[in-house]
């Protein structure tokens, strides 16, 4: 693909959606859609970097970088993430990529549930698939987040593994992106009912 | 469609055009088409009312059932 038309879709991914002509006014749902689009995007920018500068410090605390890796060490260790001396750099890095995309999984979801209820009816169809697809990214959260903690347990000496009801609230979360997905849906079905009669 | 809409034919009884009967009803070209071809689920009382009105004549005459058998 030529590098302008490249730009350009990158461009579009992030610039104003369609649906937002001149001289129109959005509607409620239009502009909370926009909010969430633009929390979305926070969010994301917030999880990239702390993902980044997490790897810029396991990779330092290798001594691998031309920085002197006391002070990654020292950063790793305030937060308990102190990897062990001897500890598996797949097993880390495997984690460590598993954590983000678990993370991110989310968040871009939210970014393109908010994108469909602002360019789209709000009961539609690919509406309620956005809504769908969040919950399977919550569930993927919380089953990533049991893994990873599986994994640092095993490498990182400080990190201990335990039982807490934190991942509870994530789960009633994918549980009512389920049921707000059924219920689009069933609005949907409606919708183009209604829209059947003149 | 057991049920035929004889739109087509009160149209040119009362020498109207689809593009008339639609802004005077109140409903968009595409669907009074959808209307006239028999595409549509069903016509609210309000639709049937304001093409009565318009046109001058009665539901049944817009309306006949044949049986599908």
């Amino acid at each position: 693909m030529p590098v302008v038309a490249r730009i350009k879709q990158v461009g579009a991914v992030f610039g104003k959606p369609r649906g937002s002509e001149a001289g129109t006014h959005p509607t409620r749902i239009q502009r909370r859609a926009r909010d969430l689009m633009s929390f979305a995007s926070v969010f994301a920018f917030c999880t990239v970097a702390w993902w980044l500068l997490m790897a810029l410090l396991l990779w330092q605390a290798r001594g691998s970088g031309s920085s002197d890796p006391a002070l990654a060490q020292h950063l790793l260790e305030h937060w308990h993430l102190l990897p062990k001396t001897s500890y598996n750099v797949s097993m880390l890095a495997f984690a460590w990529v598993l954590g983000f995309a678990v993370a991110m999984a989310p968040i871009i979801c939210l970014r393109k549930l908010g994108k469909s209820l602002y360019t789209q009816a709000p009961l539609s169809f690919a509406v309620a698939r956005r809504f769908t697809w969040l919950g399977h990214a919550l569930v993927a959260n919380i089953v990533g987040g049991f893994t990873i903690g599986w994994v640092a347990a095993s490498q990182i000496a400080q990190y201990q593994l335990s039982f807490s009801l934190g991942f509870l609230g994530t789960l009633t979360a994918a549980i009512l992106a389920y049921v707000v997905a059924e219920m689009v849906r069933e609005g949907a079905r409606a919708a183009e009912e209604n829209r059947a009669f003149v | 469609m057991p049920i035929i809409i004889e739109l087509d034919i009160m149209l040119a009884r009362r020498k109207m055009k689809s593009k008339d009967l639609a802004t005077a009803i109140g409903i968009t070209e595409a669907n009074l088409s959808l209307l006239k071809q028999g595409k549509v689920k069903g016509v609210r009382f309000g639709t049937l009312e304001a093409i009565c009105k318009t046109l001058d004549c009665q539901p049944g005459d817009l309306l006949h059932y044949v049986d599908a058998e």
